[in-house]
């Protein structure tokens, strides 16, 4: 019988080891390399936890709900949009799986928040009501909401404006940084973004419809650029205004190469004034050369340039003005009128504007005012920022606002929106090469309104639209004197 | 975290504390059974019982004061085949069977002619025996004792 | 006395843990769910009773066969309650019919050692039971999850199989009981080799069943039971060689074999078809963490057979894996009373009887829980006590009888 009694345990102990082996190896596992599959985006649960809060609703500036969200099932939500595709760009997607962008991903957290501890447990302890706390304790979760800085009015002028083009609108309040209108064309359909990632994935895709434009779309600002050159070269020389240009239609380099001005156009004797308004190459790309690239450049750092511009609800692209050696005038003229390797988002091109009209105090943009509880109490305020107090000294920006609004009352009768809008503008028109062949401009423009007291600050680009005078001006002019009769 | 949340928390720890429990109780009770030699010796720990002849009567095969150990079942008759041979003429061919199970000690009649007297008393059909109980078989007269060496 | 009061102790516990989640269950909904109570008590009370009965009848009997059982029938009850309601109530239906056999084999029946001269009759009922589920599939052209286990009379149906095990076990242990080593290779040889034969012959069943598991277990049995029996540590090095001939075999001729081992190699790869269930356990047990997300806040849906085999990942994601960790210490304290029951008797049938059925369950185990957790290949086995299914609940409650008979002995 000893035998017996070693046989047995002998398998008792073969066992023992292979239970503690694999014991051991679920604990290796799970600790280990646990936590690494159950964040693996195969991973289902992860959406579903996300799904166990509805997701707080997004509102325009007045309270209406314009992105809502409504449960399916246990594993996701559909998100509602009451506006198609009119906020498209601002809000991004969400979805299970492309990800999450926009504003939707920037207060992702805020929207997928419940504040069920505070709620329950304070009122727990007010009322003392174990019984309704045990009843409710299923209640439903409904994430915080969103009050944007956006005007539907605003938006819905802006988009229609812009229509089929291809292109962008931004319009911030300049006092506040509030965003009132960010349209992008061309738009995608919120509720296919299936379809929409097929189109762009599929290799032949000239729309970029799901770019935002506004914040990733990166141009060649061409003459609006000049704003900023212009605010250069009054800081660089308080006597350029006064100073008197002979424009001859074109300037010539040691090296054979010319800049010439818009249809080679001589304007002869012109003051700063006019030549803003003309948008005189000879001026302003000699002005770039006198003053030097590296206070053109400084000036153009301190309105966001080189640098990624913090928003609220948004992150923007860099802006970049190049750094020139002394020798290269030809790209230091061409960087003064906003060519050459001067690359800009048209938010970097609002805000420029924004700080003009806030007399060079530069506004943090912001696409977000208020985190309120699903039943509207207020949790937190997005308050207004500075960002950089002087950018420019107040008297050079009145200066400028006064060049600008020059040059829309000059041109009143081509843009009859503005008229009684006392606004102030500046038409662009950017040449690039695309394919190594100069492609058709993009037309840019930007404007403050009121100029004396401004409530908006406009940037807009239209791809491939020929002369900012055109198809830019006409849509700002719209947005503007929605924003000053509208109300 | 909500009510919800705060019953998932206590409930998690309570069954992993609780299963946990159990398994230590277990393993205590099982190592107080190996301490006290249950496992290497299992048929000591139970205690053996046997039938000790007191009064040997008419029977000339038995011995007084012999013990016989009780295992299973112990038959008891005149007939050859039983474990216990008695020549008594009152002693019926299969007089008795005494079965040992589970630590009880039934003693059963076959029925015998004359029948089987328990502490003088005659019993009917089967008796559970205990330690010490004298029983008579025709002229022979039984003891059951027990041992408790483990 | 000090270990009845330990042991009450226990039961006690057994009935805190049990009325705890069921009360836990009941919680989930709102208003309170009634019948996850009622199940909680109904099960304290059948556990209670039966408890009872046992320690009347046999007190000498091993205790813990029961108390480990039920431990492991309460917590495979309350999961299903959370997965499915009526599965549940199934389930529940099937432990007391299992309790009963348990209660009946332990208490009614005689010696297990009577039964120890049968073995034609084993082997004869084990020569009907392996094949019957792959000719049902044949004839039938039926196949339940890629598998060819199952027989269905109308709207039941049960695994042959599980019944199949037993009869093995018990013609094995009859027929190796008289083995006697003669270190004649020629002479022991001659006294294997039918039960080698019918040993193989239900290999091949199960294999061409697509039941791989069931081939595993079955392979885990014989060779302990072969050694035990012949004490020859050299037949089980020729048995394991043997089998890893047969295995690379499996895996060349059949595609099925070869399938399972590539999902087993890397599962990820294959995530999107055949390697998703592997995935979704994983995910499964791998967001449960130590402590558990919590009864009810699982996601047992996203894990197919979550019911049956990936029962146990269910029970990592909601427990948590310390907890399940827990679990598998009950069964390997469960196959350790089993087999410490080979020391209680003299006869030779019942020990070989014993080491066989301890084995069953400890190999069950080992295969499914290291199946999930990707150590080795998955296979369609259940998770002794805890998974769904009435064929299994059975067997294994035949085979806890009669461990609890034979520990009952002298």
């Amino acid at each position: 019988m000893n035998s017996l009694a070693k046989n047995v345990k002998n398998v008792m102990i073969i066992f023992l080891f292979c239970f503690i082996a694999l014991i051991s190896y679920i604990a290796y596992f799970q600790v280990f390399k646990g936590p690494d599959i159950a964040a693996d985006t195969g991973n289902r649960r992860l959406w579903a936890k996300r799904n166990e809060v509805i997701r707080g609703t997004i509102y325009d500036r007045d309270g209406n709900p314009i992105a809502t969200s409504k449960r399916i099932d246990e594993y996701s939500q559909s998100r509602d949009y009451a506006y198609g595709d009119l906020y498209v760009h601002a809000l991004g997607y969400i979805d299970e799986r492309y990800g999450i962008t926009g504003l939707e991903e920037e207060f992702d957290e805020e929207l997928s928040k419940y504040n069920g501890f505070t709620n329950s447990f304070r009122s727990l302890l007010k009322d003392f009501d174990l019984k309704s706390a045990i009843e409710n304790r299923n209640e439903e979760k409904i994430g915080n909401g969103i009050i944007t800085t956006l005007d539907y009015n605003l938006q819905k002028i802006a988009y229609d404006a812009l229509g089929d083009r291809k292109g962008s609108v931004v319009a911030l309040n300049p006092k506040t940084g509030e965003i009132l209108a960010m349209v992008s064309k061309p738009t995608y359909d919120p509720t296919n973004l299936e379809g929409a990632m097929e189109d762009a994935n599929s290799g032949e895709d000239t729309e970029s419809r799901l770019l935002n434009r506004a914040l990733y779309g990166i141009y060649p600002p061409g003459s609006i650029f000049k704003t900023v050159t212009l605010a250069a070269a009054i800081e660089n020389d308080p006597a350029v205004t006064a100073r008197i240009f002979d424009d001859q239609g074109k300037i010539t380099f040691d090296d054979g190469t010319e800049l010439n001005n818009f249809m080679k156009q001589a304007h002869g004797s012109l003051d700063l004034k006019n030549a803003y308004r003309v948008s005189s190459n000879v001026v302003f790309g000699t002005l770039a050369m006198e003053m030097g690239n590296d206070k053109l450049r400084e000036v153009a750092e301190r309105f966001g340039f080189n640098a990624r511009i913090p928003g609220v609800g948004i992150s923007i692209s860099q802006s970049s003005f190049p750094t020139l050696e002394e020798y290269e005038l030809g790209n230091i003229a061409q960087s003064g009128i906003g060519q050459g390797s001067v690359a800009v988002t048209p938010m970097q091109m609002a805000i420029v504007a924004a700080t003009v009209a806030n007399n060079g105090v530069l506004m943090q943009p912001k696409l977000v005012n208020k985190v309120v509880d699903k039943d509207g109490n207020t949790i937190k305020e997005i308050e207004n920022k500075v960002l950089k107090s002087d950018v420019i000294s107040a008297d050079i920006a009145a200066i400028i606002k006064e060049y600008m609004n020059y040059l829309v009352s000059n041109n009143i009768y081509r843009w009859p929106y503005f008229d009684g809008t006392n606004a102030g503008g500046k038409t662009g028109t950017a040449d690039y090469m695309e394919n190594g062949v100069e492609a058709i401009p993009h037309g840019w423009f930007i404007s403050i309104a009121p100029v004396d007291d401004p409530k908006i600050a406009v940037a807009v680009i239209v791809e491939n639209g020929e002369s900012g005078a055109g198809s830019a001006a006409e849509i700002a002019s719209q947005v503007v004197h929605q924003a000053i009769f509208g109300e | 975290m909500d009510f919800s949340k705060i019953i998932r928390l206590i409930s998690g720890i309570a069954f992993i504390g609780i299963l946990y429990f159990i398994i230590f109780y277990a393993l205590k009770i099982m190592y107080k059974d190996v301490k006290s030699g249950g496992r290497k010796r299992p048929s000591s720990s139970k205690r053996s019982y046997g039938i000790e002849v007191v009064s040997v009567g008419e029977n000339s095969n038995l011995e007084e004061g012999s013990i016989l150990l009780l295992r299973d079942v112990i038959t008891i008759g005149r007939k050859e085949g039983n474990t216990i041979r008695l020549s008594d003429q009152y002693v019926s061919g299969n007089h008795a069977e005494i079965k040992l199970k589970n630590n009880e000690i039934i003693i059963r009649d076959l029925q015998s002619t004359n029948g089987i007297f328990v502490n003088d008393v005659k019993i009917k059909d089967y008796f559970k025996l205990r330690a010490n109980d004298k029983f008579r078989i025709g002229s022979a007269i039984f003891k059951v004792i027990r041992s408790d060496k483990n | 006395m000090n270990k009845l009061k330990l042991e009450k102790r226990v039961l006690k516990l057994i009935y805190l843990l049990c009325i705890l989640i069921f009360t836990n269950l009941a919680l989930l909904e709102k208003p309170l769910n009634k019948n996850a109570i009622f199940i909680g008590l109904g099960l304290c009370l059948i556990i209670g009773f039966s408890h009872y009965l046992i320690r009347r009848f046999y007190p000498n009997g091993d205790k813990f066969l029961f108390i480990f059982s039920s431990i492991l029938a309460v917590v495979g009850v309350a999961v299903l309650f959370r997965i499915d309601q009526s599965m549940a109530i199934k389930q529940l239906l099937w432990v007391i019919l299992g309790i009963a056999a348990y209660i009946v084999i332990s208490v009614a029946l005689p010696n297990m050692s009577k039964f120890a001269d049968y073995k034609y009759i084993y082997m004869i009922i084990t020569l009907i039971f392996m094949p019957m589920g792959l000719l049902y599939g044949l004839i039938f052209n039926v196949e339940t999850n890629g598998a060819m286990n199952w027989v269905y009379f109308g709207p039941f149906g049960f695994q042959p199989s599980e019944f199949g095990k037993i009869s093995l076990i018990l013609y094995l242990a009859s027929s190796l009981k008289d083995y006697e080593s003669k270190n004649n290779i020629k002479e022991d040889f001659k006294q294997l080799i039918i039960p080698a034969l019918i040993v193989m012959y239900s290999l091949v069943c199960m294999v061409l069943q697509t039941d791989l598991g069931s081939t595993l277990i079955f392979f885990g049995i014989s060779v302990t039971m072969l050694y035990i029996a012949t004490s020859k540590k050299k037949y089980v090095f020729t048995c394991l060689g043997l089998s890893v001939v047969g295995a690379i075999g499996a895996y060349g001729v059949f595609s099925h074999v070869k399938r399972r081992v590539m999902v087993w190699l890397d599962p990820w790869k294959y995530a999107s078809d055949e390697g998703y269930q592997i995935v979704q356990g994983l995910y499964a047990i791998a967001s449960g963490g130590l402590f558990g997300v919590g009864l009810g806040n699982g996601y047992p849906d996203l894990i197919f057979a979550s019911e049956s085999d990936f029962i146990f990942a269910v029970i990592c994601e909601e427990f948590g894996v310390i907890f399940a960790v827990g679990i598998m210490i009950i069964y390997f304290l469960l196959f350790y009373r089993g087999i410490r029951i080979a020391f209680v008797t003299s006869d030779k049938f019942s020990q070989l009887l014993v080491v066989g059925l301890s084995t069953m369950i400890a190999c069950q185990t080992l295969v499914i829980v290291g199946g999930i957790f990707t150590v080795i290949p998955l296979t369609g086995i259940t998770l002794p006590l805890v998974s769904y299914g009435g064929s299994s609940m059975l067997s294994m409650f035949f085979a806890l009888g009669m461990l609890q008979k034979v520990s009952e002995e002298n």
